[in-house]
């Protein structure tokens, strides 16, 4: 394995890697646009260049291999030259509209220029102007602010496989462009704002919504389907204003796809009730927490043999882990599934191996593990086996057909905890409002088996409570003594009973989750 | 310079009191006569010299629109952290952005100027307004509308002149 | 009764009435007068703004204090927090029944004196009716029962029997020469002229008693800079930190009565009371009336500006200089007096 010295550090790295790999691993700044760690190198916004000793001229340290020996520096006054004369270069055309724009915060550009450019430019001729053009799909280019790193273009090249954007012209009259006819109308282009140095590129989704660093970060995976990428969601005054990839290489995921990332409005505007209800006389009327769990407490112990329990692909394992002790171990029904949507569409894989499931559930697997295969409960009903339902969902797309409801309105007693109460609202009799995935936290379970956390952004409304509190509220009246306090313990004492999650808790799943043992 | 500590010593007519109570009372009395320094507010205005940092204003441009173009600098900037605007795109063509929003909650403002410091477009200002109580909260939670109207009653500098010749004072 | 018909029995309540309604006259000009002056001392113009030069400021701040909510703390002595303010008004206001504002004139076939009792012990009465009002501070102080208030009403007590003390000792000088208790006779025998060029008015004749009483007079009525009582700075509001709206009032009043009554009384024992100096009233028939009743008015109204100058003046006493100065020197300087008075009146009869 070579060992090298940047700025005066030993440093030992994988054959193979480059400087700036070797330099960034270790905590050595060094400026750079074109490359990205996903991407192929290719060396052409000269941001990167070093000084190795034994060569007369600065290299690039993002197309230059580590070897054994190498002296690199990274602080001179030809490499602080070079970077100035480089951003300076940058900027000659660059309108510095920073104020409007949406990449402000969080771009190099700036960044880099504050750090390592001149505060002042001595262009005096008049800068190019090119209007901003809409690429189809969310996506915006404000050309003025290109620093052509190509980061965009091999990224249609090398992740998704479909070259549908390219550099036109050359030299000074370089401009990314898309081929005539064409626009981005697939399930990747969010990724490149996302890569995007600068605010070249721009979301129409997100276009003046909020300023960056006003926006706070919760850890989230996306539910979206069952790859479970992990996720951030940027939130600011109760509202979620955009999704963001957190990379996991656990999971093999790099990159988000458009329908988690604009996932965030499933949840939004969603119909709610302030309160849980029941109905009565045929009226859906308001009660209080306290008097919904009152009386579940007591229905529920009443003749649990015609009584069945059904979790939720779109429910955590906790909450899946709770319905089972709860329905199960304590009432003792038989009858246990969970609901989750059927599979209608293939995995997509693109070319870098990154893949959208067709499973739109985010913890079958969990769910299935918990609470055992999925079996149609409708048939269930409909043959008189179940006579009383316990359901908690958590799918905002849920749709109920109208076969659906007829069987379901046979049921003597129907309780529903859901994000949202308009398809129940002719069948439950009692309705009791959960917080959806921006408001609670939980694990999941993807595809391959990785267990996986997300946090909570938002608080819940008024009157609606995580579904996990409220079952733990439930088990706690019904079985005093259980001693489960908080999501945490919930998880605690799922790994205690369950082989499969065995030295599982939120601690030890940190940022990047793991992987339940295989039976 | 070497300071000596001088103590007092009260003349023996300062003790006798009398004497100087006196004195005080024809100093009283001398300021009865004097001129009274008293503004009769409402109807004058005292003009507050430049630079006072006053009422929040939203400046326009030649042609009335507002010239803030929405992008939070000045409630980044704000130690009060008392502005908050919902930016839109913009309905004209030579800018993109624009506040469809402007708040600015007068309750919390401290007067304090780092908005107009911080803002790029010199869209914002401190005026010479400093009479802007009001009868509720809500009053002073100021929108756009209001601020652009600072800018009408103060852009020609005649803002105490105006009162005055309104009172006829 | 006492030898009266209706037709006495009437003159007797005019004049009472009269007596009211002119003092409570003069207090609201006083509480105007008192921000007013202040201002003007200050270089500022004061309240203008309710009626013709504020006029009616005094109106204003009446119905403002019959609207104030009317507080009395869950903690207090109940019947002497609600006795201790009227205490403190009507002692004030009865002192004026002994001072005579006039020449008496006849009418309706019978001696009128502009005076509503002519007591033969009028100053002893007046001493009573003074150390009466202290009651009122002092036990507001206690039945409020909250420390402020006690601690100013501790202070009011022991200021008043110091001060008390030297305003007696200082009268004394006067009633040597006077050889009377009765204010009318008070006031005639500083008629006349002394020296030919000075009317004979105790001033002249008991400059120091003057002097004592005064300073005196201003630690009686708790006037700045001997308001000790109720310092804002130390004890909030001092003995009425716990009252509210028209009890407030009540004992904002008292004082200021109790101010023009010792305006009154000042002028009765020292300026010659209504006498005009180098005139002779009598001889001018209801003019003369007129006359006195300006001049005794002219007077009066001398020492409330006084006591207004003097407040808008000085600063507050230490409650230790207050006492040093009460019990160190003017009860010596008191008891000097009555003993030059004494050996002037024994060398020259
Ligand atoms: S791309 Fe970066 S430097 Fe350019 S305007 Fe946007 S934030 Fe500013
Ligand atoms: S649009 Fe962005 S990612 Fe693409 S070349 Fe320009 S700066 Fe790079
Ligand atoms: S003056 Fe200061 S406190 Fe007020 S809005 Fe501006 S920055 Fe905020
Ligand atoms: S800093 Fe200026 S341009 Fe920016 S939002 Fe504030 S007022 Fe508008
Ligand atoms: S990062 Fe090396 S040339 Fe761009």
């Amino acid at each position: 394995m070579p060992t090298l010295k940047i700025d005066d550090k030993e440093i030992t790295v994988e054959p193979g890697a480059s400087v700036l790999q070797a330099a960034l691993a270790n905590g050595i700044e060094i400026p750079h646009y074109c490359w990205h760690p996903a991407l192929s190198v290719a060396g052409s916004c000269r941001l990167c260049l070093v000084e190795i000793e034994g060569s007369p001229k600065l290299q690039l340290s993002c197309a230059t291999e580590a070897r054994d020996g190498m002296i690199v520096r990274t602080q001179t006054e030809s490499v602080k030259d070079a970077r100035k004369s480089m951003l300076e270069f940058f900027l000659i055309n660059h309108p510095l509209d920073c104020p409007i724009c949406d990449k402000a915060g969080e771009c190099l550009l700036q960044d880099y220029t504050w750090k390592y450019g001149t505060s002042h430019s001595r262009m005096v001729e008049d800068k190019r102007e090119r209007p901003t053009k809409d690429l189809g799909g969310n996506i915006l280019l404000y050309r003025n602010r290109c620093v052509l790193c190509s980061r965009c273009v091999r990224f249609y090249q090398e992740v998704v496989g479909d070259p549908y954007l390219f550099i036109e012209h050359r030299g000074y009259h370089s401009d990314i462009s898309i081929f005539p006819g064409k626009g981005l109308t697939h399930k990747m282009t969010g990724n490149i704002v996302e890569i995007c140095p600068v605010g070249c590129l721009i979301d129409k989704d997100f276009l003046f919504h909020a300023r960056v660093w006003n926006l706070q970060r919760s850890k989230s995976v996306c539910p979206g389907c069952s790859s479970g990428c992990t996720i951030y969601l940027e939130h600011k005054d109760r509202r979620v204003f955009r999704i963001r990839n957190r990379e996991n290489p656990a999971i093999g995921q790099q990159w988000i796809c458009d329908d988690g990332r604009y996932l965030y409005h499933r949840y939004e505007n969603l119909n709610r009730p302030e309160s849980p209800w029941t109905r009565q006389a045929g009226e859906l009327k308001p009660q209080t927490w306290e008097q919904a769990m009152i009386y579940a407490v007591e229905a529920l112990q009443k003749n649990p043999g015609r009584l069945a329990a059904i979790g939720s692909a779109f429910a955590s394992c906790e909450e899946n882990y709770l319905m089972r002790k709860i329905f199960r171990q304590i009432l003792g029904c038989e009858y246990l599934s969970f609901y989750a949507p059927a599979i209608e569409e293939a995995d997509t894989v693109y070319r870098s191996g990154f893949t959208i499931r067709g499973d739109k559930s985010p913890n079958r697997k969990g769910a299935g593990l918990l609470l055992g295969d999925q079996t149609d409960f409708y048939q269930a009903i409909e043959s008189g086996r179940i006579t009383r339902l316990f359901l908690i969902n958590g799918d905002p797309l849920l749709h109920l057909t109208l076969e659906q409801k007829r069987i379901l309105a046979k049921l003597q007693e129907l309780w529903v905890l859901d994000i949202q109460s308009p398809e129940w609202d002719s069948v439950a009799a009692h309705f009791w409002p959960i917080a959806c995935f921006t408001e609670t936290q939980g694990t999941f379970v993807n595809a391959v088996g990785q267990v996986q956390r997300f946090q909570r952004a938002l608080q819940p409304p008024q009157g609606v409570r995580p579904g996990w509190e409220v079952l733990l509220d439930l088990l706690a009246r019904l079985a005093p003594g259980a001693g489960m306090l908080s999501a945490a313990d919930v998880l605690d004492a799922l790994a205690m009973e369950e082989p499969a999650w065995r030295s599982i808790s939120y601690f030890k799943l940190g940022d990047q989750g793991l992987p339940i043992e295989s039976r | 310079m070497s300071v000596k500590p001088v103590a007092y010593q009260p003349h023996w007519s300062d003790r006798f009191y009398l004497f100087a109570v006196l004195k005080g009372m024809v100093i009283t009395l001398k300021h009865f006569f004097k001129k009274k320094y008293t503004v009769q507010y409402p109807e004058v205005k005292w003009p507050v010299p430049k630079g006072h940092r006053g009422a929040i204003r939203l400046n326009k441009d030649e042609q009335g629109r507002m010239l803030c173009v929405a992008c939070e600098m000045c409630s980044t900037a704000c130690p009060a952290k008392c502005i908050t605007m919902k930016a839109a795109v913009s309905p004209w063509p030579d800018r993109e952005k624009y506040p469809l929003t402007f708040e600015i909650n007068m309750l919390r403002c401290i007067l304090c100027g780092m908005c107009q410091e911080a803002c790029p477009e010199k869209a914002i200002e401190l005026t010479e307004i400093y009479d802007f109580s009001a009868y509720t909260r809500q009053d002073l939670i100021w929108d756009r509308e209001r601020l652009l109207k600072n800018y009408d009653l103060t852009c020609d500098g005649r803002y105490f002149e105006r009162s005055r010749e309104e009172t006829g004072l | 009764m006492f030898g009266m018909d209706w037709i006495d029995l009437g003159i007797l309540l005019t004049k009472v009435m009269l007596v009211i309604a002119v003092n409570f006259l003069i207090l609201m000009i006083m509480e105007l007068a008192e921000r007013r002056v202040s201002a003007f001392m200050q270089d500022r113009v004061g309240p203008n703004r309710v009626g013709p030069f504020g006029l009616l400021q005094p109106v204003a701040d009446g119905i403002k204090f019959l609207f104030k909510e009317e507080i009395t703390p869950s903690q207090v002595e109940r019947t002497l927090y609600w006795l201790a303010p009227a205490l403190v008004l009507v002692p004030a206001l009865l002192t004026f029944s002994v001072i005579p504002f006039g020449m008496s004139f006849s009418a309706f076939g019978r001696e009128i004196t502009l005076q509503i009792a002519d007591l033969q012990v009028g100053l002893l009465f007046i001493f009573a009716l003074v150390s009466l009002a202290v009651y009122g501070t002092v036990l507001g102080g206690w039945a409020a029962n909250s420390k402020y208030p006690l601690l100013g009403g501790l202070r009011a007590s022991s200021q008043m029997i110091s001060y008390e003390l030297s305003i007696g000792m200082s009268i004394i000088g006067v009633l040597m020469l006077v050889g009377s208790l009765r204010l009318s006779e008070v006031v005639a025998y500083q008629t006349g002229s002394l020296f030919t060029i000075l009317p004979r008015w105790n001033i002249f004749t008991q400059p120091l008693g003057f002097l004592i009483f005064l300073i005196a007079s201003f630690a009686e009525t708790n006037r700045l800079p001997f308001d000790l009582p109720e310092t804002e700075p130390e004890l909030v509001g001092g003995y009425h930190t716990e009252y509210s709206s028209m009890k407030f009032a009540m004992f904002f009043m008292g004082e200021y009565i109790a101010l023009i009554t010792t305006s009154a009384l000042l002028t009765t024992l020292f300026l010659g009371g209504w006498d005009v100096p180098w005139v002779d009233e009598a001889a001018l028939g209801s003019w003369g009336v007129l006359l006195s009743l300006a001049a005794f008015a002219v007077k009066t109204g001398f020492f409330l500006f006084l006591f207004l100058w003097v407040r808008w003046t000085l600063p507050r006493f230490r409650f230790d200089q207050l006492m040093h100065l009460g019990w160190k020197v003017l009860l010596p300087l008191a008891i000097v007096n009555i003993l030059a008075t004494g050996l002037f009146l024994y060398l020259a009869p």
